[in-house]
């Protein structure tokens, strides 16, 4: 099948191949010309198709490059003029703006649908108070579709702009050598400061003894994000509001601590994520 | 790989050399024009673009000019990195790979004599090519078993492909091989390979998927 006549689902699996420059050089401009349009879902699932294509260099084994390589770097910064455009500030995740770019793009074809239906009605039925009734009929019912449609487009664009929002972030949480089953997830909701836990598989705590959820801070603090029991199913969730002030956070871990928490961590490490590896 | 359990965590003097700014600020002051935004993340990644080239390259003299012109291009073009496309350190991976292609296809133009062939003797050792292993920065307990977290991730995600289907995108990805280089060098049609690269992908991203939970917009 031709990329233009594909659907989003289908193209999904072709972004995959087109991020690894693995495509003819024909369906690769279909594509191209595709995502040009603006089409949001496929440029979810371009964007994940990188994620998962950066994410092969991380298997191997960092090798360092001489000191040379660092000083001749550092004498060609001091030496030579740079390109880079002069720097636009970027506004902090909260106060980005979700962009509205793509839901007017989708709405355009269907209110060009509408338009057309209307002048072509207007041109069939000027004449007659009882087709006059009839095309006002029809608009108040084009109408409500335009609206419908509205609400409908919002609606998705709300829940892309959720799922692409840099807003959002969600941090992965694997269990370590003392619990290779366990899982874990976290949603950080930067704007509203808020970490939605998630935890599966995770064993009983042992008597006398809890989970709690750490912030772990690039220099190696640890913020205590409350403690949690675990349900017969393993299962856990957690809502945490980030104290004021702790505005980085590099790592989400959980250990197993006295019952009541403690104020730094003193038992074993059963869940670790590292935040600054997003790949939404 | 995270044998120690149980850990004392009141200080930790070696990360007080290390720049607690993270990859997204870095990347907006090198933006700006801060030198030391650059030094701090050449000092962090680094390793892992050196050995990225390495594994393209196979030529340590190479990998390290690549690995420097990276750098100096995260510099030169800061204007270029798009936050909202991922993590500043997938973007740099990316820069990486295609600058030691660009190299590697220039040195097959020049000097015909390495054939795909060889290069497929190469990639049956995998990531072997990488030597000299330097340890990820002093990091300490709670950062070190999440840097193995995910690379484990992406270890496990791989070995769940058939080693044809890994040895295919290997040799696509690290080799930079066109689909015809690499069938003629393991000696089998374009339309397997083609759909051993294929199958391999998406397995791929099934199972980092199924980890991540956020690649899938569907």
């Amino acid at each position: 099948m031709s990329p233009e006549r594909m659907t989003c689902d289908e193209r999904r699996d072709r972004l995959m191949l087109y991020a690894a420059d693995a495509l003819e050089a024909t369906e690769r401009a279909a594509l191209a010309a595709h995502l040009a349009s603006g089409c949001p879902r496929c440029a979810g699932s371009l964007a994940e198709a990188e994620a998962v294509i950066a994410h092969l260099p991380m298997t191997l084994e960092p090798v360092a490059p001489s000191p040379g390589v660092r000083e001749a770097l550092l004498r060609r910064v001091a030496t030579e003029p740079r390109a880079a455009t002069p720097f636009i500030p970027m506004p902090a995740p909260s106060e980005r703006v979700p962009r509205q770019r793509t839901s007017r793009d989708w709405l355009r074809p269907a209110i060009a649908a509408v338009a057309a239906a209307l002048v072509t009605a207007v041109a069939l039925t000027i004449p007659g108070a009882r087709a006059r009734r009839e095309l006002l009929a029809h608009v108040a019912s084009q109408d409500r579709e335009i609206t419908r449609l509205r609400e409908a487009v919002e609606a998705s664009a709300e829940t892309v702009r959720v799922l692409r929002s840099p807003a959002v972030r969600v941090v992965s949480l694997s269990g370590t050598g003392t619990q290779p089953q366990a899982a874990g997830r976290v949603f950080w909701d930067t704007s509203r400061r808020t970490w939605h836990f998630y935890a599966a598989s995770l064993k009983a705590p042992g008597p006398g003894r809890t989970y709690q959820l750490w912030f772990i801070t690039p220099k190696q603090e640890k913020i205590s994000a409350g403690t949690f029991d675990v349900d017969a199913q393993g299962e856990a969730s957690v809502e945490v509001t980030i104290p004021p002030g702790l505005d980085a956070i590099a790592v989400a871990a959980v250990t197993d601590e006295p019952a009541g928490g403690s104020p730094q961590p003193t038992g074993s490490i059963h869940l670790a994520g590292a935040i600054a590896q997003k790949s939404s | 790989m995270h044998s120690e359990t149980c850990v004392g965590f009141a200080t930790d003097e070696r990360r007080t050399l290390q720049d607690s700014r993270d990859d997204h600020t870095l990347m907006n002051e090198l933006a700006e024009g801060d030198t030391t935004a650059l030094q701090a993340l050449f000092d962090r990644h680094s390793g892992q673009v050196m050995a990225l080239c390495l594994r393209i390259l196979r030529d340590r003299a190479r990998a390290e000019e690549v690995t420097g012109d990276v750098f100096w291009e995260l510099w030169d073009r800061a204007d270029r990195y798009r936050p909202d496309r991922g993590a500043p350190l997938a973007y740099v991976l990316t820069v990486a790979r295609s600058r030691a292609i660009d190299r590697l296809r220039s040195i097959r133009r020049e000097e015909p004599t390495g054939s795909a062939a060889d290069v497929a003797e190469g990639s049956a050792d995998g990531a072997g090519a990488a030597v000299g292993g330097m340890a990820m920065h002093d990091a300490g307990p709670f950062e070190s078993a999440a840097a193995s977290e995910l690379s484990g991730r992406v270890r496990r995600a791989l070995a769940g492909l058939s080693e044809a289907e890994r040895r295919a995108v290997e040799m696509s990805f690290f080799d930079g091989l066109s689909h015809g280089e690499i069938a003629s060098a393991l000696s089998e049609p374009l339309g397997t390979i083609k759909s051993r690269i294929r199958q391999g992908l998406l397995r791929l991203r099934d199972a980092l998927s199924n980890e991540y939970g956020t690649m899938g917009t569907a």
